[in-house]
């Protein structure tokens, strides 16, 4: 760690000036959603940081919350965050394997002990531990091992945090969620499926500049889940004035409505997706004409169907707040009540979504 | 219908092109509301300014923002006489605004997607400013190619 050159010495090696730190430093505060008058403390902070050692850790998942912070954007934001932490053990990133990998995570571990960042994206397998195993040992017995001498945990991904797609009905590994297991270290949930690039690495800058962030009740990082999708949306104005898309090929879709009655999910799902947006800030899923899924909230998967309007609910919004669900056009305390009718209904099965409920109206 | 959008009272279709530049043009009608809000912070920011000499930024991507809304900031702040390009880890663009005092700030990356955007209430945006580590490596760089330039001169004065 002490070897590890600081990130001014790493930019000016890479030929950055410090207008160009001050840039980075600038953006990265906007990122982090930190008042501008923080630019200087966030400047001082990563002059002065040291680079923590982190540790990533892949259970039950896809790979696509690794796939999508790989894909961040230029000019290389993420990759300076990832100059200045060492990641010293990815098993889909580190070009070592098998025995040298994991004695490579135990180095780690040995060497930073009660400082590292162990970051976790996937579920964990505990109906049978032996469901899911790296190197012959459980996700479950990794999991516990690395905690132990972590500083912080960042469960990245909807999996890690809430359990995710493994953990939906009838969830047959018996998948839970990190924090489900670790109970005595500082957990913070990134959500998504996957999370937005730079959030994964504007929390992880967070740490490194300021420590864990201010976290809501689901663990998530006030910063990048403080509002709902639906408070940020371009859509919205459609929204107060009651212009709905009824279908995907009608006049309100094709002029750029709200796609409430569609089934959006951008009134109860927190995320900075309106803002920060996807694909080197392109778009989202809205911008792109199709409902939000709701991927950063518990159980997405299980909460009724996609194309279900909210003032329709037949999912578990017990998690996402019945007062966000009132706030739909219909809801209230009806919606209420519909809402929890419906649970049963979606615990019982899995909803299938055809062709016919694309086009279903509300 | 379109009376509900206030701006938007024109029927699309007869008026807009289709397609993409239609929906284009829709959306730079659409605001959320904030515009004055924020124009009126400008303008408690730069009487601050004058009075303590307080400088003010605003980041404008921490507030919900639609294209109506910048449209109105673009015509009321207007285009000032600076215009500054800044080329490191992608472009920047600073521009004074046609109110003195009033910048605006605009980070790019290297694809020029934009990383953040800012308003500066302030006489000189920091970032303009030649900034003390950078001048000491221009001094160690300009001594360099001085010396390469001596050491060149000297071998011809040898030949």
């Amino acid at each position: 760690m002490a070897n590890k050159p600081m990130l001014p010495e790493l930019m000016k090696a890479h030929g950055v000036s410090r207008r160009g730190f001050l840039k980075y430093c600038a953006s990265l505060t906007s990122l982090m959603a930190l008042s501008p008058a923080m630019m200087p403390r966030v400047a001082h902070a990563l002059e002065n940081a040291p680079r923590p050692s982190v540790i990533w850790l892949s259970f039950q998942e896809c790979t696509g919350c690794t796939e999508s912070i790989t894909r961040s954007h230029a000019p290389t934001i993420e990759d300076l965050i990832f100059n200045a932490v060492s990641l010293d053990y990815h098993h889909t990133l580190q070009a070592a394997s098998g025995h040298q990998a994991e004695a490579a995570r135990e180095q780690a571990m040995k060497d930073n002990w009660g400082k590292y960042v162990l970051v976790v994206d996937g579920s964990i397998p505990i109906k049978d531990e032996g469901f899911s195993c790296i190197a012959g040992i459980s996700n479950l017995q990794m999991l516990k091992d690395t905690a132990e001498g972590a500083a912080a945990i960042v469960s990245v991904g909807t999996c890690a945090a809430f359990g995710g797609i493994p953990h939906a009905n009838p969830n047959p590994t018996g998948a839970v969620a990190v924090s489900e297991i670790i109970k005595d270290k500082p957990i913070i949930n990134v959500p998504g499926c996957p999370p937005i690039p730079v959030v994964m690495t504007g929390v992880l800058a967070h740490i490194l500049t300021f420590g864990i962030p201010e976290l809501d009740e689901l663990g998530r990082p006030k910063a990048f889940y403080g509002e709902t999708i639906h408070d940020r949306c371009y859509r919205r104005p459609f929204y107060d004035k009651g212009m709905f898309a009824e279908g995907f090929d009608d006049e309100g879709a094709r002029e750029g409505w709200c796609l409430y009655k569609l089934g959006c999910k951008g009134p109860t799902t927190k995320s900075v997706c309106a803002t920060v947006k996807w694909n080197n800030g392109t778009s989202f899923p809205i911008e792109a004409g199709h409902p939000c899924l709701g991927c950063t909230e518990p159980d997405f998967w299980d909460n009724g169907g996609f194309y279900k309007p909210l003032s329709v609910p037949a999912g578990d919004y017990r998690k996402l707040g019945l007062a966000a669900v009132g706030a739909g056009a219909v809801a209230g305390a009806a919606g209420a009540v519909l809402a929890r009718a419906g649970k049963s209904k979606a615990a019982a099965a899995h909803e299938n979504v055809d062709a016919h409920d694309l086009e279903k109206k509300s | 219908m379109f009376d509900l959008l206030g701006d938007v009272v024109k029927t699309p279709n007869e008026t807009f092109a289709n397609g993409a530049d239609h929906m284009a043009e829709i959306l730079s009608f659409v605001g959320t509301g904030n515009a004055d809000p924020v124009l009126r912070e400008i303008r408690h920011a730069l009487s601050q300014l004058l009075e303590h000499g307080t400088e003010s930024t605003i980041d404008l991507g921490a507030i919900p923002f639609a294209g109506g809304d910048e449209r109105i900031l673009n015509e009321v702040l207007g285009d000032g006489e600076v215009r500054a390009t800044l080329t490191t880890m992608g472009e920047s663009l600073v521009q004074e605004t046609s109110i003195p005092g009033v910048w605006r700030v605009d980070h790019f990356d290297e694809k020029g997607e934009t990383q953040s955007r800012f308003i500066e209430v302030t006489y000189m945006p920091e970032i303009l400013k030649t900034q003390r580590q950078d001048a000491e490596l221009g001094l160690e760089s300009l001594t360099e190619r001085l010396a390469a330039r001596d050491e060149k001169n000297n071998k011809k004065g040898d030949s």
